[in-house]
């Protein structure tokens, strides 16, 4: 076993670090200061751009670490002191006293109803209150009370009350109020920081009336106001009670702001204000006014654009203009603010409720830790190390991730914590660790042929579901049904303690298969199927039955209606459950050594992390060098030299032992799945065949080659990769010159909807450059919105101050530009300015134009075939989920970064790589690879090997085998979707655990009442 | 070329195929005895080759007998809609391109015993084989889209005077199950119908299981099917089920642009999906 | 249409006291929409002013009368998300109009005088209104305007 690693926080990064870890084999002791992990993705509604249900993608992943035997949580805990170096660390942790016995609360929530003292709620912004004793949100992990003793009466010994009351109604006993904070040891080789952030104090602007306005509310309050498991149940309300009818959105409160000391963008506020308007107007369809005020609308991310469009559409009306007062009513309580329109106009908005967009800002407490431990943080608090090495931290071991070292989305998160398990592992995996015992197996029962004896489980989740459904009639209803044993309701089925409850029922009532009538499989049966497992019940003999999405949530205003759909639900479910048969999982040989494709920035740096971590890697690249679009550009924003960094960086490849480096190498074919490929290659005249066990797409994106503003028709128009060559090699060609840059050259328009993110900050890049190479040269950019996100709003700052102008122009009266008519050499630019309502014309030297970046669609067209992997719309590739998996396909095996998955800055580009590569490593650190029990099985009788099975299907795992004359089931790919047997004229594919017996039995049960 | 000039090419042909050994059997046809009619013919030496007839009588899909000879070599006299069914046949493995010698045969089209031309030929839209090994004919212009008077009769009724058509012709169906026989696409080991774990469709003559069976076949054969009109053809109850059958395949043409079996390389138009395919037959 | 002119206009004025973040004004419209001039007066626009100074329309900004409308109550100043000083600006905007002769200094007097007695005519009526004397107070003051 390898030597621990530490991972401080439980938000999404800490979480994700900690998967990845252990799945490569690594123990982790994950840290957390709050009683439950989970972290801000708990408090927010939904995310941005798909409006998933935050809470929904975040819980299997928070029981996936709940139930993994290598990691250790250790919750309501603080990292005290870092003491040691990289690969030999003592961290110590203070375990704060809970006053409750982890092991024997159940979560029942009594000790919660008999509290007596009332406390702001934390987790609901303040808006409404818990109790002093409390669990911090209701799918929390672990599912276990917590006393905070700054409350406590009886702790404080309060002359009133000597309370005492949670531990009289304790039925387990729990309470323990001798508990003192403890200090604990843990000997750990890395040290991975993900402790995400706070919001801005919005009380820092009192312009805003935060704090003495009722209903001006911040974001993140307001993301509890949406959420159904919030204060008001998920009923958009101001805080006076009234429902709204106009909501405005304040943008860029406490960012891009040099009053408070936030200089910087904080990249999210946009996307979730959009967002949640979108939300708004969901939940409440008579709206009148939902208006979103704002400087730049920064849609940079992949399909925000296509948000952003669609919010327009929507109705949300974006009003370009940043609003620094508020004032209000004293009678409705309503609010007024003041607006400017670029001609100078000022309107008086009025609005029910004014949410306030406010920014991330770095924990005070974490700052004053990094102090402490010797770990550097900017002038904010956001950990640095070099915009080369995103994830390192200025002390050797530790790593930082997510929005700690500066303000991210989701997906930025979650890669570089992945990311950051990757850097943890390549420290730790030469060195010893302790013995972690494994669990115990607990050996299936064979049922054989008994006779079903089925138990189910009607859950309430909340009132996710008991809000609408009678489910007490529903679970009464069940115990009528064929060979029910049992039955009971639970509030919410897959809280720990009930999860053990139904494991004791199965063995009480002997039953060999269970129903959970309760939310989607899609999150939430393999957490039961484990429960089946510990039991020592084949994990397939469990049947789910969605009554909240497809029941509950779609009838909600019908409740007589839900329970009866309910009841026919369940009454289908048991008579699915009546034919489940246990179903094995196999064991298949793999193959540990990657192949990634694409010789770039991503490449090499994803290869290079699998290298470090012990695995052997070919790194096939199709031009004579490695390097990619980095060996175009000059320097990174901050002026690291890419030359340089891409020598270094080449050069490691080529020295590393385990890397292969195919250069002028095609690839021509891929076959095999996860653990077993077999690629194909061609170099030259010479025809390679690679065996390899996963698979990184890493084969970036280009400039394209604009067609508009006289390019490619006068030598002074260049793309802005071109300047950064000139710079570098012809600098002095600049001096004393006049440039006019041009943004959004090809993006944002119908032939590319998409923002190509790096372009904002590579103008500024380059301009502040040759600024400083030569004050006298004028520079003027032309742009639609600026999209300096991030950090890179400093960048923006700094051109500014360094005189460079910025005009905003219209997509729609775009820039002229012509040869001037006096002088050829030079390019007349005629612009629109609107604030003075002005055409102008600038005489330029140089015109550079910010082209789009576009994916090779042929090339990514044909690679994706040999994958079997999807495109987006775009020609970029399509990763599994834009959220929680963005370097991974749906396809097991095949990982994706770089730019080949959407425009990105190079320190992304490297953050990404390192995550891709830990997502890979945790497939190649496993012995063996262990197929699903749900696949498709082919009948041999039956099939006529005609192969529409294998045309559907889109994982590739069914074919017609020519010798053998029938179609044949590759379980390692099969992730049963059942199109195979949809299909079969014939009938002749199956698909176990939900075959044709099954769903026949569930239409009978159906139409038979 | 007329109707005996291909014929004697066809069988000029044939007859160097069998006496050089290069196939083990023609299948063609032969002069029936009833009607005028042609009938399969079953060709292994090169004696009987005078019996290979050629005419528009010759409107049996011959493709359905190389499914029995699987294994041996064989050429057969395919019109158009024969060659098409036989690609059809390989792009699902049932044979390799190799086991055929495709003789195509340019085919106006075909009449029954009175001399009038079939509906299914009326609105053929391939009277050139469009795979072949030998070319007998001149080619021909291609039929362009139009509906067969069947099509057009029904184009017109109502959704209601649709039904009642439908189940008058349902009503007649005594589950002899030729219409089956004589598809080439129909080679289940196991039909549907013939499944009991499930049943999917009961053995009565009853209205709803005789439309259970016959749209059930139709929509397996949707997006394969040559629209060569056998099925109709051989019913012994005259029930017009044909246009059941151009009715998806044209359905086929209209949404993904797609005729069966004319390229060997395809992929059939229900097997495939790009991102292009028109939505229609799902959003309306 | 017009070229941009006088690049050297913003330089100048940003090295006046004052006037060093002149530069980094992005245009939010925070402080247009907050003056209350702006309010009463649509020409009076702190945003176009800054950007013209940058844009380098040097004629324009001080020869107009617009810079003159400035009240001087600095809620721009407060509110300005990158410091950018208005207020300061206009003064040495004004300063400059006289230096370089689009305005006279006696005229730049008088502007202040104006000022001065517009803050004298608020805190009579106020006090006015409070005393109840609101009429007499008015008086006195359509009297005193005479002078300005």
């Amino acid at each position: 076993m390898s030597k621990p690693v530490m991972v401080l926080g439980g938000g999404i990064a800490g979480i994700q670090a900690s998967l990845d870890l252990a799945e490569m084999g690594i123990p982790v002791y994950l840290v957390e200061s709050q009683p439950s992990i989970g972290g801000r993705m708990a408090q927010l509604d939904k995310t941005f751009p798909t409006n998933d249900c935050s809470t929904c993608i975040l819980a299997p992943k928070m029981s996936s670490c709940a139930n993994h035997p290598l990691i250790k949580i250790y919750s309501y805990s603080e990292l005290k002191d870092i003491r040691g170096r990289a690969g030999d660390f003592t961290a110590v942790v203070t375990k704060k006293a809970r006053y409750v016995d982890e092991e024997a609360c159940n979560g029942c929530r009594q000790c919660l109803d008999v509290c007596p003292q009332y406390v702001d709620d934390d987790f609901n912004m303040g808006i409404d209150q818990r109790k002093a004793v409390y669990m911090l949100f209701q799918q929390g992990i672990p599912n276990v009370a917590a006393i905070d003793d700054r409350f406590c009466r009886f702790l404080n010994r309060d002359k009133n009350d000597k309370c005492g009351r949670c531990a009289r109604i304790c039925p387990r006993k729990a309470i323990r109020y001798g508990q003192r904070d403890k200090d604990i040891e843990l000997e750990v080789g890395a040290i991975i920081l993900a402790t995400g952030y706070d919001t801005f104090a919005a009380e820092l602007k009192p312009e805003y009336g935060y704090g003495s306005y009722r209903n001006v509310v911040t974001s993140m309050e307001y993301e509890r106001i949406m959420s159904a498991s919030g204060p008001y149940g998920g009923h958009i309300k101001r805080p006076d009670g009234k429902e709204p009818k106009r909501i405005a959105f304040l943008q860029c409160v406490g960012s891009r702001d040099a009053k408070c000391d936030r200089e910087y963008c904080s990249s999210v506020c946009c996307m979730y204000a959009m967002k949640e308007a979108v939300i708004t107007r969901e939940h409440i369809k008579s709206i009148d006014d939902l208006s979103i005020y704002y400087m730049d609308m920064r849609a940079f991310g992949k399909d925000f654009e296509r948000y952003y469009e669609n919010a327009k559409k929507q109705g949300i009306n974006f009003v370009r203009s940043r609003v620094t007062e508020i004032a209000e009513d004293s009678d409705t309580h309503d609010l007024k603010l003041y607006a400017v329109d670029e001609q100078g106009r000022v309107s008086e908005d009025e609005f029910d409720m004014v949410v306030l967009s406010v920014g991330l800002v770095p924990r005070p407490d974490v700052v004053e830790l990094c102090q402490r431990a010797g770990i550097k943080t900017d002038r904010y608090g956001f950990v640095h190390a070099d915009d080369m090495a995103p994830i390192q931290t200025t002390r050797e071991g530790v790593l930082a991730c997510g929005v700690l070292t500066g303000p991210k989305d989701i997906p930025e998160t979650v890669y570089e914590a992945s990311g950051a398990a990757s850097l943890a592992a390549q420290l730790v995996k030469d060195l010893p660790g302790p013995e972690i015992p494994k669990p115990e197996e607990v050996p299936m029962r064979d049922i054989g042929r008994e006779r079903p004896r089925i138990g189910v489980f009607v859950c309430h989740c909340g009132t996710n579901i008991a809000g609408v459904v009678d489910v007490k009639a529903a679970a009464e209803y069940a115990k009528a049904l064929p060979c029910v044993e049992y039955v009971d309701d639970t509030m919410y089925a897959c809280a720990a303690d009930t999860q053990g409850f139904i494991a004791d029922m199965i063995k009480e009532h002997d039953l060999n298969r269970v129903v959970v009538a309760s939310c989607t499989p899609r999150t939430h049966e393999p957490l039961f199927q484990d429960v089946l497992r510990k039991s020592g019940l084949n994990p397939y003999l469990f049947t789910m039955v969605n009554i909240r999405d497809q029941c509950s949530w779609v009838h909600m205003d019908y409740p007589e209606e839900a329970t009866e759909k309910a009841k026919d639900l369940i009454r289908m479910a048991v008579a699915k459950a009546y034919y489940a048969q246990p179903l094995q999982q196999q064991v298949l040989p793999k193959d540990s050594s990657a192949l990634v494709i694409g010789g770039g920035l991503a490449g090499m740096t994803s290869a290079l992390s699998l290298a470090k971590q012990g695995y052997k890697v070919y790194l096939v690249e199709k031009e004579p060098v490695l390097g990619g679009n980095a060996r175009l550009m000059n320097t990174s924003a901050r002026g690291r030299s890419f030359e340089q960094y891409m020598d270094e960086l080449t050069e490691s490849v080529y020295d590393h032992p385990y890397i292969t480096v195919l250069t002028s190498a095609h690839i021509s074919a891929v076959e095999g799945y996860v653990g077993n490929f077999i690629t194909t290659v061609r170099k030259g005249p010479d025809t390679i065949k690679l065996n390899h066990g996963v698979i990184i797409v890493a084969v970036g994106a280009n400039e394209s080659m604009p067609d508009e503003y006289l390019y490619g028709q006068h030598p002074a128009v260049m793309t802005q990769l071109k300047l950064e060559r000139q710079i570098k090699h012809h600098v002095d060609d600049f001096k004393g010159k006049r440039i006019v840059m041009i943004q959004c050259v090809g993006s944002r328009e119908p032939q590319r909807p998409y923002c190509s993110r790096v372009c904002c900050t590579q103008a500024v890049k380059n301009a502040i450059c040759l600024k400083e190479m030569d004050p006298t040269i004028q520079i003027t950019i032309l742009y639609r919105e600026m999209r300096t996100y991030g950090m890179n709003e400093l960048y923006y700052e700094k051109a500014r101050r360094l005189g460079v102008d910025f005009v905003r122009y219209d997509v729609d009266d775009k820039p002229r530009v012509t040869v001037d008519e006096d002088d050829s050499n030079k390019i007349n630019v005629e612009f629109y300015e609107h604030l003075i309502g002005r055409t102008l014309k600038i005489k330029a030297d140089y015109l550079i134009l910010s082209a789009a970046i576009e994916a090779d669609r042929e090339s990514n067209a044909e690679l994706s075939q040999m994958l079997k992997v999807p495109i987006n719309q775009d020609g970029f590739f399509l990763e599994a989920h834009m959220k929680l998996r963005p370097v991974e396909f749906a396809t097991d095996g095949i990982f994706l970064c770089g730019m080949a998955h959407a425009p990105k800055n190079a320190d992304e580009v490297i953050a990404q790589a390192q995550g891709a590569a830990a997502r890979a490593a945790s497939i190649l650190a496993k012995e063996y690879i262990t197929t699903d029990g749900m696949v498709a099985k082919v009948n041999r009788f039956l099939c006529v090997a005609c192969g529409i099975c294998e045309s559907i299907c889109p994982y590739k795992a069914i074919a017609v085998d020519p010798q053998l004359h029938v179609a044949v089931v590759n379980a390692a790919l099969c992730k049963g979707c059942g199109l195979c047997s949809a299909t079969c004229r014939p009938g002749a594919v199956d698909l176990q655990g939900f075959d044709d017996s099954e769903i026949l039995a569930q239409l009978d049960a159906l139409y038979s009442w | 070329m007329n109707w005996e000039q291909q014929q004697q090419k066809m069988r000029d042909i044939a007859s160097e195929l069998l006496t050089n050994g290069k196939v083990d059997m023609i299948i063609g046809y032969e002069q029936a005895s009833v009607n005028g009619k042609a009938a399969p013919a079953f060709i292994t030496s090169p004696e009987e080759i005078q019996t290979l007839v050629w005419n528009d009588k010759c409107e049996n899909m011959l493709a359905k007998y190389a499914l029995r000879y699987k294994g041996k070599q064989i050429a057969i006299v395919a019109k158009a809609c024969d060659a098409r069914a036989i690609v059809g046949l390989m792009v699902e493995h049932q044979f390799p391109r190799e086991q055929i010698v495709i003789i195509g045969m340019v085919c106006p089209g075909m009449t029954d015993e009175r001399g009038r031309i079939y509906e299914s030929c009326q609105v053929c839209r391939h009277h050139n084989p469009p795979v072949y090994d030998h070319f007998v004919g001149d080619a021909m212009e291609e039929g362009e889209y139009k509906l067969s008077p069947t099509m057009a009769k029904i184009d017109a009724m109502t959704p209601d005077e649709r039904w009642a058509y439908f189940t008058s012709q349902m009503k007649k169906c005594i589950r002899c199950y030729s219409c089956r026989q004589a598809c080439y696409l129909c080679y289940c080991n196991k039909c549907f119908v013939d499944r009991n774990q499930p049943r999917w469709v009961a053995r009565t003559t009853d209205l709803s299981d005789n439309i259970y069976y016959h749209l059930g076949r139709i929509m397996h054969t949707a997006g394969r099917c040559v629209q060569c009109g056998a099925c109709e053809r051989v019913c012994p109850m005259d029930l017009k089920i044909w246009y059941l059958a151009q009715k998806v395949s044209d359905d086929c043409k209209e949404l993904y642009d797609y005729d069966a079996g004319l390229m060997l390389d395809e992929k059939p138009a229900l097997a495939d999906y790009r991102l292009e395919d028109s939505q229609k037959a799902f959003v309306d | 249409m017009i070229e941009t002119v006088d690049s050297q206009f913003k330089e100048i004025v940003s090295s006046m006291p004052g006037g060093v973040n002149l530069n980094l004004c992005y245009a939010c419209g925070a402080c247009t929409a907050v003056c209350p001039v702006s309010r009463i007066a649509e020409e009076f626009n702190p945003r176009k002013i800054i950007r013209m100074v940058l844009l380098g329309l040097k004629d324009e900004v001080l020869s107009g009368h617009e810079i003159w409308l400035c009240y001087q109550c600095h809620a721009c100043m407060t509110r300005c998300p990158q410091d950018v000083r208005f207020t300061e600006i206009i003064k040495a905007l004004r300063r400059l109009a006289v230096a370089e002769g689009y305005a006279t200094q006696d005229f730049a007097d008088k502007v202040e005088d104006v000022d001065a007695f517009s803050k004298i005519l608020r805190k009579e009526l106020v006090k006015g209104l409070y005393d109840g004397d609101l009429d007499e107070a008015k008086a006195a003051m359509i009297e005193r305007i005479k002078d300005v």
